[in-house]
């Protein structure tokens, strides 16, 4: 009675302040802890100059966490870095939180979902672009740009990188806890910010990608899109 | 109050109708003509094979505004009197660009249980998505392509038969599958044959199919069953390095470079150029190639082994296969 379609392409749910508490993600990427930028020139491990074009990543099963354990507040969300900080406003439960938990990449169950059944606002639609198609699942990091392998070099940045991590083996979890514990209240809008460092996305203190040598993973090089996996997780933090 | 609920409520339900849905003739089952032999047309609970359904799926096949340039649609790389193949080796896209594989044949594909031949997509509702999606074929978008023809003829209305509702990219890809199912192929000469008719094949094809099936060519290990194809994925060593890593691109597991779904070989006739690079031009070439074994890649699969064949029998050999051609159309959809 209510509604006149059935089974009509799936959206992302609505926030409902009024009735709930509202969690603010604020996403901030971040160089080196500067405001991150595509299509901006940086100087990558080993000093050769580079730049992002296109930087999106699946961040799913989103989960508040506190001592009685975990509320789900998403199922999926798209965060796409390329035009600078942005926020997701999320209908939480009231109550203390440790911080989020998250999977980094889509699990099993919804990575072989037919692409054709969301919507074009729903982070699962066909025109994300994250679709694999040819192989049905997910891109979980899109990571695409160029650099020049010449650190000396003035000319323009050329040589493209393009790693795509998927397959179920690249999906992993992460804890995203702040320093303190927050709150959410009913009827009010409680502000995390999600930093995320791209420059670690390059290197980390435990693994670098030397661009040169590691520069294109779709669905192959395994051991590239796995090492991508790692330093995402590790570039995160929540405040 | 009982009376203006009752008639809010009346109200409420008629405004949930589409206005001419009152009017559309109720979709039926949709009956696909089975050879003798062949096993029910498995379909999912959600994409029952309907009149409307299959109606809409074949509108769409050959519906060029599938693609960005208006230009491709699924019929431009598989042609019904192909058995829906092509007859280059890769098929051209919206900018004129190759493809990455031959188009393989359409038939039979509701006994498949992955697509693509590397097997990378699980069911053929997800399989429309790829192509239409794909840069080097019709380089579009799902949810657009119904967008711009959902409010159209004969989409309006089949959608609404078929699925209840207007074409989104979920009915788009139902309609597309439905069809396929369709396609049918069990209709030639040697079927006849099977089904006791020994004036079905002439002598000579009756003696390719003994080498057919015989120990030393050793055909049947891979093109067996009702669909002559064990829909496995193997590898004959036709490259001792392959540019295109087969499977592989799906499981990630080197045990798996190289190695392509084994093609039926009904309509085999229609169907050249061969292989899934579509790099041989014959059938001649097809049977010399397999009679060398196979180069000696690590994958390549134990039951390829060489053999020797005089010109007559290798001329009897594809005459059989020649008789492998179905008798009457593969599309059952008016």
């Amino acid at each position: 009675m209510v509604s006149c379609r059935r089974d009509s392409p799936v959206q992302p749910p609505p926030v409902d302040a009024p009735s709930g508490a509202v969690l603010r993600i604020n996403v901030v990427p971040e160089w080196e802890e500067q405001p991150f930028q595509d299509f901006t020139e940086y100087l990558a491990p080993g000093d050769y100059r580079f730049q992002v074009e296109l930087l999106r990543f699946y961040l799913s099963g989103i989960k508040l966490v506190n001592g009685e354990g975990e509320q789900t507040i998403s199922t999926v969300q798209l965060l796409d870095m390329g035009n600078g900080p942005f926020h997701i406003d999320l209908t939480v439960p009231e109550g203390s939180w440790y911080g989020l938990h998250a999977g980094l990449g889509l699990p099993n169950d919804l990575n072989y979902t037919n692409a054709a059944l969301y919507g074009d606002g729903h982070p699962m639609s066909v025109n994300t672009g994250m679709y694999w198609s040819w192989a049905t699942g997910y891109k979980f990091v899109l990571f695409d740009g160029r650099y020049n392998p010449d650190p000396l070099s003035t000319t323009a940045l050329l040589a493209p990188f393009s790693v795509h991590t998927g397959m179920d083996t690249c999906y992993t979890e992460v804890d995203l806890f702040p320093a303190l514990p927050f709150s959410t209240t009913k009827g009010e809008t409680t502000e995390v910010t999600l930093r995320v460092a791209v420059d670690g996305f390059l290197q980390t203190p435990e693994e670098t990608i030397n661009l040169p040598a590691e520069n294109q993973s779709h669905g192959a090089n395994y051991p590239l899109a796995l090492k991508l996996t790692r330093n995402v997780k590790r570039s995160l933090r929540l405040e | 109050m009982r009376h203006l609920i009752g008639i809010a409520g009346l109200m409420l339900c008629t405004a949930c109708t589409h206005p001419e849905q009152e009017l559309l003739e109720p979709d039926r089952p949709f009956n696909v003509l089975l050879p003798a032999g062949f096993p029910p047309i498995p379909s999912p609970a959600d994409n029952p094979i309907t009149e409307a359904s299959v109606a809409m799926g074949k509108e769409l096949f050959f519906d060029k505004r599938l693609s960005r340039t208006g230009t491709v649609s699924c019929g431009s790389c598989h042609f019904p009197e192909r058995a829906f193949s092509d007859t280059v080796p890769l098929s051209f896209g919206v900018d004129g660009l190759p493809g990455m594989r031959n188009a393989a044949p359409l038939t039979n594909l509701a006994w498949h249980s992955g697509y693509f031949r590397d097997g990378g997509v699980p069911t053929l509702e997800q399989q429309v998505i790829a192509p239409i999606h794909d840069p080097l074929e019709m380089d579009f978008s799902i949810t657009r392509a119904a967008a711009d023809l959902r409010n159209q003829e004969p989409y309006l209305t089949l959608s609404q038969r078929a699925y209840g509702k207007t074409m989104e990219a979920w009915e788009l890809s139902r309609a597309i599958a439905a069809y396929e199912r369709t396609l049918v192929s069990g209709w030639s000469r040697y079927d006849r044959y099977l089904s006791g008719d020994d004036a079905a094949l002439t002598p000579s094809e009756q003696h390719g199919l003994e080498l057919f099936r015989s120990e030393a060519l050793n055909c049947t290990a891979c093109h067996g069953g009702f669909d002559l194809s064990d829909h496995g994925y193997h590898n004959l060593g036709q490259y001792l390095s392959y540019e295109d890593p087969g499977r592989e691109r799906i499981t990630l597991s080197p045990a798996d470079n190289g190695k392509f779904k084994t093609p039926s070989l009904r309509n085999i006739a229609l169907t050249a150029p061969y292989m899934h690079d579509g790099s041989v031009a014959s059938l001649e070439a097809v049977i010399d190639f397999f009679a060398t074994g196979g180069l000696p890649h690590v994958n390549r699969d134990p039951e390829m082994q060489s053999f020797a064949l005089s010109p007559q029998d290798k001329a009897d050999l594809i005459a059989f296969l020649n008789a492998l051609s179905d008798e009457r159309p593969i599309d059952q959809v008016p």
